[in-house]
């Protein structure tokens, strides 16, 4: 065997960075008291800020680049999907800062678990490998599942992480079991080498390949939390801390995109008839039962969690058209997305308290009147994940309902629509709550913390422009498509 | 000449497809985080099997390589649970998964 040059291992410089970083910050919060909430915010974003600039100076040289005996790779697919995540890990350790400082646990700990769930997901977008993607996604999910019971004494924080945990493995479990399977079948676990395997092995182990492939599809829908496999979504989002479900809204989601789109086009296009069926009913599914389920919910973080998964079905639209025009649709969707998300989760902080205020649509009464830029931005947000213009919400829909119009998939185009009519309901009662209602006298107050306000503002007015200047990042996400079979 | 009685990869698929089966029957119905901790374990053995059992009729590697990742990946899943299972725990004074009912709706 050859040896392996010393630049591939430069390849994954940023991520061996940050999980550097992670580490040191683990260790030093374990010291004497430990590291203050800002201290740490500040220690993460500018490690991931780091981590950006090395991986921009690393950069993309024409052509994808297996690395490492094709453990991972290094392209403009997992360029785009890095800098969204290392954006919205970014944002979210903003969003962290102040409620993880009244939370009174060891900060340390908390921003430290999310560089380490960050490094995970940056492997995600790099995998080549069925190993390597499993591991990375591992890495991913075992952060998570702390994150999401970090406030350990509280009840609802312990919880969430318990059915996290438990349905998580069991999803894990699926997926690697229908990778053992799909190893069976072909032999290999290298995404080009299952694909090159499969039409001969689809001949000679039909079953295998089955079970394998559609084990394989139920562990990533459960990741991406997609109806009939979302059963652990509104609980988890309602019981973790608040920034912690932000970060599984976006973040976790991105990443579990970024490696269903990549097994699915490179490993599995082979058998693209059948995932497109599967999919297909997967996203309709999750669409109409996403968005049904968010009109009755009283509790807003449990609101957010169905419209999370609602929207997790209209970037399946995207998946299952199989085209470039579905494929950057995807990339500018869940970027525009993330800014929404976490804009959204930002505002839900600033009015949270220790009694969970902010979680009731009543809390937001009047808020119009009391913050007033706070409302705006809030509505622009409401409007945005309705698919509104002039947002970046609008434009990602469009683009999305327009690839699966093109790729045949009209019917599925159909019920995005209608759905997206439907949640407008659900996200108008907040803006009805706070334009049209008077507050009393246990509204909560939002809290004043400058860092958070101007997260918020950096995600209102990125949703702004990409809703009335969209091309630059289509542009972009252009130019970072996989090459479709 | 190979009979019923002789040990082939199909023998080892039955049995990790059965340990699969249980595991995850586990997980879903029983009520003790400790018992659903360990339908974890038989799950990703079950996959163990799988790849091994892959890897000596291929005449490859991989699989065995993969199954020494499962295990530790296994053994830090194993403890994270516990971890949470200890927190719960503290709270409740119980390990049934019934006890933490707040969530639903």
């Amino acid at each position: 065997m050859p040896p392996i040059p010393l630049e591939e291992f430069l390849s994954l410089l940023p991520e061996g960075f940050l999980l550097t970083a992670g580490m040191l910050l683990l260790i030093v919060s374990s010291i004497g008291k430990g590291v203050t909430s800002r201290t740490a915010t500040v220690v993460t974003v500018l490690s991931l800020a780091l981590t950006a600039v090395l991986l921009v100076w690393i950069g993309v040289e024409s052509g994808a680049r297996p690395i490492l005996a094709g453990m991972f790779i290094v392209d403009g697919y997992a360029f785009f999907w890095k800098l969204l995540l290392i954006l919205a890990t970014g944002l979210t350790a903003i969003v962290s800062c102040r409620f993880v400082e009244e939370g009174g646990y060891r900060a340390g700990e908390f921003f430290s678990l999310l560089m380490l769930a960050a490094t995970g997901m940056l492997l995600m977008a790099s995998g080549f490998n069925l190993l390597s993607i499993w591991i990375s996604l591992e890495l991913m999910a075992l952060s998570s599942y702390i994150l999401a019971g970090y406030f350990k004494l509280e009840t609802r924080s312990n919880e969430a992480a318990i059915k996290y945990f438990v349905l998580g493995a069991l999803s894990s479990g699926i997926l690697l079991y229908g990778i053992s399977l799909v190893y069976g079948a072909t032999g290999t676990v290298g995404l080009e080498g299952v694909a090159s395997a499969l039409p001969a092995a689809a001949q000679t182990k039909p079953t295998l390949i089955a079970i394998g492939w559609l084990l394989m599809a139920i562990g990533l829908f459960f990741k991406v939390a997609a109806v009939p496999f979302h059963i652990w979504t509104p609980d988890v989002y309602v019981g973790a801390p608040t920034p912690v479900t932000a970060f599984l809204a976006v973040c976790s989601k991105a990443a579990s995109f970024a490696i269903l789109v990549r097994i699915f086009f490179v490993a599995l296009p082979g058998l693209r008839v059948d995932w497109q069926i599967v999919t297909a009913a997967v996203a309709a599914l999750t669409m109409i039962w996403g968005n049904l389920a968010a009109l009755t919910q009283k509790n807003v973080k449990r609101m957010l969690a169905y419209s999370s998964i609602a929207h997790a079905g209209y970037v399946l639209m995207g998946v299952l058209a199989f085209s470039e025009d579905g494929l950057w649709a995807v990339l500018f969707y869940m970027l525009a997305y993330s800014l929404i998300t976490l804009g959204t989760f930002g505002t839900v902080v600033l009015l949270e308290r220790k009694e969970y205020a902010g979680e009731r649509y009543e809390d937001y009464a009047g808020l119009a009147r009391r913050a007033p830029l706070l409302a705006a931005m809030m509505l622009l947000f409401m409007l945005a994940l309705t698919g509104i213009p002039p947002t970046g919400g609008f434009f990602g829909k469009v683009y999305l309902f327009a690839a699966a119009v093109e790729a045949g998939w009209t019917w599925v185009a159909v019920i995005g629509v209608l759905m997206s009519a439907v949640s407008l309901y659900y996200y108008l009662g907040i803006v009805v709550q706070m334009y049209f209602k008077e507050a009393d006298d246990d509204t909560p107050a939002p809290l004043a913390a400058p860092g958070l306000v101007v997260a918020i503002g950096f995600c209102a007015l990125a949703t702004l422009l990409l809703g009335v200047w969209p091309e630059p990042l289509v542009e972009f996400a252009k130019s970072s498509l996989l090459p479709i079979l | 000449m190979s009979t019923l009685l002789d040990v082939g990869t199909l023998h080892y698929l039955v049995l990790s497809a059965l340990l699969f089966l249980i595991g995850t029957i586990g997980i879903v119905v029983r009520r003790n985080m400790i018992t659903v901790l360990m339908s974890i374990e038989l799950v990703l053995n079950s996959v163990n099997i799988n790849l091994i059992a892959f890897s000596f009729s291929h005449g490859d590697l991989t699989g065995q390589i993969f199954a020494i990742f499962t295990i530790a990946v296994a053994a830090g899943e194993a403890a994270v649970g516990l971890g949470i299972l200890i927190a719960l725990f503290r709270l409740r004074q119980t390990t049934e998964l019934d006890q933490a009912r707040e969530l639903s709706g």
